[in-house]
């Protein structure tokens, strides 16, 4: 899946909507923004949550005059997508460095390095 | 195919009239009525090159149709402007219908072929003339049409969605302000020549870049989203179709021209009208900077840009130089051109197919009736306007209006004006009526002497042409009763002499009055009882006479109180309260830069029997104020007071209070004045004790104005905090509006300051300290984060410093 690329704040309401169970009706996202700190405005937020809705994360449904927000994408598949987004982009395609580029960064523990190579010898990540 | 070609080419004569006259009062017009009007009122020409209505009897209707009778077919060109003009004068109410096509260089093309039929066309060659028409109009309309959707496809694929969340608030909050509801999208496209509006329906602003200084981008939507808030782009998208079918006419291609250059400067017009007059010159300077920038692709006919060719640039810098509000007269003025105009365009008329002379009322008749009754009703207008006035205060547009009036309406104002106590309008009315009926004068002249209003009687005598008898009449009768009156009345007959006369004798007059109350004059001020007076003050009931004198070197402040007669009654020493009002505004600026003022708020739920409460460290000097206002909800005795740094409170106080619970009420409420005698000046700590057992729910404060300046304990008494927009005092919200990102603010609000930051993705730590008299704060950022502000609050008692990593932030201050 080709995925078009999601921007840090759309992704913060992605992650709204994941985990209030993958729906969610516009107050409720408002109301999750506040209490994370947010003080969008409504209007940014309704125009993030319909840049989503055009590049197919979103669908919107009308409950009455209230919008309610489904994830058209579940967040472990959006998280698939995109390391497979950048796995093809840096490393052609090889998840194999990946990892080295990861482990060589001190990104991974080498006790997380075991836990990989055993996921990947059990033919975890044929991509 | 015929009627058709007629009827075009009619619309296009009667609009080419309507251009013409809007081109020839232009310049007449442009700096006297606003922009939007002068924008707006093309759509006159526009619905005139439109729509096919007509009265019955036009100028442009009348001359197609002798043009088809069989007379004139036979009668020569001469002939019709002359005839057709006696029916067209009845109607008109402007000049415009009267011109006739030889001086109109819109009928040049197929006008004159459809207009001169004399040279007897074959059907034919009419056919092919309206086929070639029509064939141009749809050619052009699909040609602007491809063009269009062309331009904003190739525009949309480069762009590129704004993702910071600062930028799209601020776009947000500026929609707000315009009250524009809807979201609209941003975008940046580096292709584009400047910022622009697309899109009719899903509405867009497209920028060159997003990266712009914070005013710029604020400049830029506000300027973009007044043009979808008026549907600028419908207005162009009309006038496109205009042209497309006036083709043949260069009028309307120069009409369209004008209406671009009119819709910016009205656009500018309405931008400048929500921002503050400083920053008039701030939205100039983003024109010229969007002019550098961009690319290449200038704004199509369906987008609405912000910035084109150097010579419109210039006249709209001009124009914002120039910027004032319009007055209510400019208002009034429009209203009477528009209705000049729609009543002239519509008058013009258009061929509308063969005269129907027995249809009875001809449908279409564009004439309102309303504004050709109000044009020729000056005066019911007049009435109207003074009653409206009136009711807003505009004296100008008041005294305008009353000349026009009836003698017996100037006096039923007049009248009116007394009654409500309104002296700006009675002057008025005095000033500008010409016949004032002497009856209604004369009346009210006798009820203002008889109820001793000086104001008004003053107003009254100045104002009314005397005969020299009917003055001193006047003047001997107030010799008799009203001294007051009897000056008023000897200044208005200029006899000098005995109104110097009369001015000693009442003022010998008043020294004795005030000697019998134990008031005397001596040649450096007032004396009472002895004491030399500071602020005198004796004030009439009637308000005929205001004595107010001031001796810097006086003791005493009083006030004269006199009964209803004029007597005095008593003498009174002035309060604090009062000579605040009399002198509070002189005296504030004065003190201001000298002291600071700290105020300690006290809030605690309970405080333990025996203990006591620090409030922080002073330094106390002569001159400084101090205030205690605190009160508990429960407990029976509380203690306020300051001790040394070396003392405890048990030990020895200055300036304590101890109160105990009276009336069910537990409050110690002070006022000192630090003297530097009784205690030395030095620094001392001020507490808060419950000598007596608990005390509950303390709430007050404890306000110091330092002479000098003074370290506010920060350790012990921290009155700065961070804090979340939501829980800002509606004021200090209100001022961020005009707040653009990633600028630093101090909003100064009731009395505190709040350090405002927007677009400031970072957890932060702060550093305040009190240093020479102003707040310094230090910030650090901690960690990244997507987005996020900074906002702080300080008491407003000194400047504040700001050192972002220790680096000095540039502040911009604004007052909610």
């Amino acid at each position: 899946m080709h995925a078009p690329q999601i921007s840090d704040s759309e992704l913060e309401l992605m992650k709204i909507v994941w985990s209030a169970g993958g729906t969610a009706l516009y107050a409720q996202i408002m109301e999750a923004l506040a209490e994370a700190g947010r003080s969008w405005q409504k209007n940014t937020v309704i125009t993030l949550l319909s840049r989503l809705v055009d590049k197919g994360f979103l669908t919107v449904r009308k409950l009455g005059r209230r919008n309610e927000y489904a994830a058209a994408v579940s967040q472990a598949d959006y998280q698939d997508a995109q390391t497979q987004a950048l796995v093809n982009k840096l490393y052609a395609g090889s998840a194999k460095g990946l990892v080295a580029a990861l482990i060589r960064q001190e990104a991974i523990s080498p006790g997380d390095y075991e836990e990989l190579k055993r996921f990947w010898e059990k033919g975890g990540g044929e991509a | 195919m015929r009627e058709v070609l007629k009827t075009a080419a009619s619309l296009s004569l009667s609009g080419s009239l309507a251009i013409l006259v809007l081109l020839v009062l232009q310049p007449l017009l442009r700096e006297r009525v606003s922009r939007r009007w002068q924008y707006y009122v093309w759509l006159i020409a526009v619905f005139r090159l439109l729509l096919p209505l007509s009265p019955e009897f036009s100028p442009v209707g009348t001359l197609f149709r002798e043009a088809e009778s069989p007379a004139a077919l036979q009668a020569e060109a001469p002939r019709p402007p002359e005839a057709a003009a006696p029916p067209g004068e009845r109607l008109t109410a402007s000049e415009p219908a009267r011109p006739v096509p030889p001086e109109d260089p819109a009928a040049e093309e197929p006008a004159p072929s459809a207009a001169e039929p004399e040279d007897p066309a074959p059907p034919e060659a009419a056919e092919v003339l309206a086929l070639v028409w029509l064939g141009g109009a749809l050619v052009l309309l699909v040609w602007k049409a491809a063009s269009c959707r062309n331009f904003s496809r190739c525009l949309r694929a480069g762009c590129r969605e704004v993702e910071d969340p600062a930028l799209l608030d601020l776009l947000a909050r500026s929609g707000e302000r315009l009250g524009v509801r809807r979201p609209v999208e941003l975008y940046e496209n580096p292709l584009a020549a400047s910022p622009m509006l697309l899109g009719l329906f899903r509405p867009c602003v497209v920028l060159p870049s997003a990266a712009l200084a914070e005013a710029d981008f604020r400049h830029t939507v506000l300027h973009e989203l007044t043009h979808y808030r008026r549907r600028d782009l419908l207005y162009k998208w009309l006038v496109q179709l205009t042209v497309c079918l006036h083709w043949f006419n260069p009028l309307a291609w120069m009409m369209a021209r004008e209406i671009d250059r009119a819709c910016e400067l009205a656009c500018d017009e309405a931008v400048l009208r929500v921002l503050e007059p400083e920053e008039h010159r701030a939205y100039g300077d983003t024109l010229l900077r969007a002019l550098e920038t961009g690319g290449g692709y200038h704004a199509a006919p369906g987008s609405a840009g912000l910035g084109e060719s150097a010579e419109l640039l210039k006249e709209r810098l001009t124009a914002i130089m120039n910027f004032k509000k319009p007055s209510r007269w400019t208002a009034l003025l429009s209203l009477v051109l528009a209705a000049a105009l729609t009543t002239g365009a519509a008058a013009a008329g258009a061929y509308t197919g063969p005269a129907k002379r027995n249809a009875g009322p001809v449908k279409g008749t564009a004439l309102p009736p309303v504004s050709v009754q109000a044009a020729s009703n000056k005066h019911l207008r007049s009435a109207l306007l003074a009653e409206e006035c009136y009711e807003d205060g505009s004296i100008t547009g008041f005294s305008l209006a009353v000349p026009f009036l009836s003698p017996e309406e100037q006096g039923a104002w007049l009248k009116r004006c007394y009654e409500d106590r309104e002296i700006a309008f009675f002057s008025a009315v005095l000033s500008q009526a010409q016949e004032l009926e002497a009856e209604i004068t004369d009346s009210i002249l006798e009820e203002v002497y008889k109820e001793g209003d000086a104001a008004f009687f003053s107003v009254l005598v100045h104002n009314l042409n005397w005969d020299e008898e009917e003055l001193d009449a006047w003047i001997t009768r107030a010799a008799k009763e009203n001294a007051a009156f009897l000056s008023i009345l000897l200044q208005a007959a200029d006899r000098d002499e005995e109104l110097e006369a009369l001015e000693e004798e009442l003022a010998a007059r008043q020294l004795a009055e005030y000697e019998t109350a134990g008031i005397t004059r001596e040649d450096d001020g007032y004396y009472y009882q002895g004491k030399p007076v500071r602020i005198f003050l004796d004030l009439r009931p009637d308000a005929s006479c205001v004595t107010l004198e001031m001796n810097p070197t006086g003791l005493l402040d009083i006030k004269v109180e006199r009964n209803s007669d004029g007597g005095i009654q008593f003498v009174r020493n002035l309060d604090a309260v009062e000579v605040a009002e009399l002198f509070g505004d002189l005296n504030a600026p004065e003190e201001e830069p000298s002291g600071i003022s700290v105020t300690i708020p006290v809030e605690e739920t309970r405080m333990q029997g025996g203990s006591w409460m620090d409030l922080g460290e002073y330094v106390l000097s002569e001159g400084d104020r101090i205030q205690y206002d605190v009160t508990a909800e429960t407990g029976e005795c509380m203690k306020i007071g300051f001790c040394g740094v070396e003392h405890r409170p048990e030990d020895i106080t200055y300036y304590g209070v101890s109160r105990r619970r009276t009336g069910g009420t537990l409050r110690c409420a002070a006022d000192f004045l630090f003297d530097g005698e009784a205690v030395k000046p030095g620094t001392y700590r001020l507490y808060l004790r419950a000598p007596e057992g608990d005390l509950g729910n303390l709430t007050g404060s404890v306000t110091l104005t330092l002479k000098q300046g003074s370290p506010p304990n920060l350790a012990d008494n921290l009155d700065a905090w961070a804090m979340e927009v939501e829980d800002l005092p509606a004021a200090a919200r209100k001022a961020m509006d005009q707040c653009a990102v990633r600028t630093w603010y101090v909003i100064h609000s009731e009395g505190r300051q709040y350090l405002y930051c927007n677009g400031f993705p970072w957890r932060y730590g702060w550093y305040p300290a009190w240093e020479e008299g102003s707040w310094q704060v230090n910030i650090r950022k901690l960690k990244k984060l997507d987005s996020g502000y900074l906002l702080l609050t300080f008491p407003d008692n000194a400047p504040l410093n700001v050192t972002l990593e220790r680096e000095p932030v540039r502040l911009t201050d604004i007052r909610a």
